[in-house]
């Protein structure tokens, strides 16, 4: 198990390197300079800005340096707002995004789990058309069409929830569920699937002709062996919410970090645009490396087999 | 003892008739395809998506407006006669720019779907029928790039190399095929172990004539589903960047930027925001459920 850990661990770290030296070689290859919007700027001035942010020296000189201060988690001075360090901004934001992302999580987990056991257990009946159609429903509407229509029916024209911002509970509600969707619609699909696999299993069949109890049967055996895949897509449920982020907290004005984000595209803050996916892409990257260890305590078998090639 | 006569000798009737299938043997893909038909929703999907896309082909011919020009003279006009799902605020056709939109978005989830099948089926096909030292070098390449945000990245390609339809498809080249490499390896391997490959292998079959004959035909069905999830996957990309402002560069337009739009101006204006709405919906709905049906009709595991 160690060793399947290590393992698992080097890949997280070369990937990041490669994430890092993408951004790195991408930053480098911007067409005209970071100051090139400035005109007024003389020759001599911008040589002294280029000075100023060491973009005169080598560029493998520029890159060790880059990688030594990610080494130490400082991801340099916004463009935009340059008094302010990323990690600052990350530190002041992070903490919203990540509060609507584990609501979002949470809610939409358990409701796709709900409509996926419902639908496998009448499977081929109306109920299953019905929590499919739901599933559907929620990979076909964009969050940045639902959201705004939310907001504008329930929270401006009935004005039952707050229409915008992040001040109490209530503001919750309406930016989560616009975000639950789309994990709504792949946790209700990954279990309706898995729960199908399990019900068509031979220990079933034993269950079933000892003669426990359907709820027994459901609950010990059906259960606890279906639920093993959702793990599995954890990752993608994450990519899901982060992107998400980014949409839904630029529609109810949440300070998170994915306004920033998107403010950074806007407005071309580069180190700003970089630092924030160089963050996200960890944060990514963490959860994909937790989750296959996660799955390797739970299934053996997963672990046996990368161990072996 | 009985006489031995010659009669004794003459050839029993013979009894074809009793062994003569009846009926005409059904290849897999018409059995498949008789399968799909029974089911509704995913037929439903599929003559959907033929009249979306024969709409994306014609639709903007049968107005004379081009989806950029600008009639001033009539902006901000509700649906009617002239304009049949009427203008945007510089009373450009919204009927042409919708069809124009889902021709852009289609073309992007079909381009997806072919580097789908020029990267993904290639890389996993040699990765798993190759094996070996090359099949762990290609393996530990993909478990990198997979942990990748294809969207952080193609935003960030996005910002340096400008906006547009060719940089979302070559964001999709870097890391979108990701999920049929491994998916068509997975299914390579366990297809390479069958004893019709091994009979193929030892009556002198070349490697090409084994991936092409027997390995690929088998995997197509995988193949074929995936893609199904593929394209509508890639347009909804596009819809998410046209929000940001990422997507394709106006005037050209794409059902995302339609949408963006049309949510910005849906309190005045709501059809701006119905009839892409509609299209889009459509569109995912209908690639799903054929998708689902697909599946339904080709995996062996989901027969009833």
């Amino acid at each position: 198990m160690s060793r399947f850990i290590l393992r698992r661990f080097f890949y997280m770290l070369i990937t990041f390197w490669m994430i890092v030296t993408v951004t790195f070689v991408l930053m480098h290859n911007l067409p005209g300079d970071p100051f090139a919007n400035s005109e007024k700027l003389s020759t001599q001035q911008r040589a002294l800005l280029s000075k100023q942010y060491g973009l005169d020296r080598p560029i493998l000189v520029q890159y060790e340096e880059y990688l030594l201060h990610i080494g130490q988690g400082d991801l340099g001075v916004s463009f935009a707002y340059p008094t302010r360090k990323v990690t600052d901004i990350i530190k002041e934001s992070f903490p919203a995004s990540a509060e609507l992302g584990a609501e979002s999580i949470i809610f939409s987990v358990l409701v796709g789990l709900i409509l996926g056991i419902t639908a496998a257990l009448k499977h081929n009946k109306s109920w299953d058309y019905t929590a499919m159609f739901i599933a559907i429903v929620g990979v076909s509407i964009p969050s940045f069409v639902l959201g705004p229509i939310l907001q504008y029916w329930v929270g401006v024209k009935w004005g039952i929830l707050p229409a915008a911002l992040w001040d109490g509970p209530a503001n919750r509600i309406l930016p989560a569920l616009t975000l639950s969707f789309m994990t709504i619609a792949i946790t209700a699909r990954m279990m309706r699937t898995s729960m199908l696999d399990v019900l068509n299993a031979d220990y079933i069949k034993t269950a079933r002709s000892k003669g426990l109890s359907q709820f027994a049967i459901i609950l010990r055996h059906t259960l606890r062996n279906a639920i093993l895949p959702i793990v599995t897509v954890l990752g993608p449920i994450t990519v899901n919410v982060i992107t998400g982020t980014l949409v839904v907290e630029q529609i109810f004005a949440i300070p998170g970090l994915g306004k920033y984000f998107v403010q950074a595209v806007y407005s071309n803050d580069y180190t700003l645009i970089m630092g924030l996916t160089i963050f996200y892409s960890l944060l990514l990257i963490v959860v994909m490396f937790l989750t296959d260890i996660a799955y390797g305590f739970i299934d053996p078998r997963i672990r046996l087999a990368k161990g072996r090639n | 003892m009985p006489e031995i006569t010659d009669d004794l000798f003459a050839p029993a009737p013979k009894q074809d008739q009793q062994q003569k299938i009846t009926r005409p043997s059904i290849t897999y893909w018409q059995d498949a395809w008789r399968r799909l038909k029974k089911n509704k929703f995913a037929m439903a999907g599929f003559y959907f998506l033929i009249a979306i896309t024969l709409m994306a082909i014609i639709g903007p011919y049968l107005q004379k407006s081009g989806y950029e020009l600008q009639h001033l003279a009539a902006r901000n006009e509700m649906p009617n006669g002239a304009y049949w799902f009427g203008t945007d605020e510089f009373g450009r056709d919204l009927w042409v720019r919708l069809w124009w939109g889902t021709r852009i978005s289609l073309f992007i989830g079909i381009m997806a779907a072919l580097m789908d099948l020029c990267i993904g089926v290639l890389y996993g096909g040699v990765s798993a029928y190759y094996g070996g030292k090359i099949d762990d070098i290609m393996q530990r390449f993909i478990e990198v790039v997979y942990s990748i945000p294809y969207l952080l990245i193609t935003v960030l390609l996005i910002v340096m190399m400008g906006a547009g339809i060719w940089t979302i498809i070559f964001a999709y080249g870097i890391t979108g095929w990701i999920s049929m490499a491994r998916l068509v390896r997975g299914q390579v391997l366990s297809l390479k172990e069958q004893e019709y490959v091994l009979a193929a292998t030892s009556l002198g079959a070349s490697s090409w004539r084994i991936i092409t004959k027997h390995l690929i035909p088998n995997a197509l069905s995988f193949i074929i589903i995936q893609i199904t999830f593929t394209i509508p996957q890639a347009i909804f990309t596009e819809a998410f960047l046209s929000f940001l402002g990422l997507g394709v560069k106006v005037p050209l337009a794409s059902l995302g930027m339609l949408l963006s739009d049309g949510v910005g101006s849906m309190r005045v204006y709501p059809w701006r925001l119905l009839f892409p709405a509609l299209v889009f919906s459509l569109m995912m709905v209908s690639f799903n459920l054929l998708g689902d049906g697909l599946r339904d009709a080709l995996d062996p595991k989901f027969r009833k």
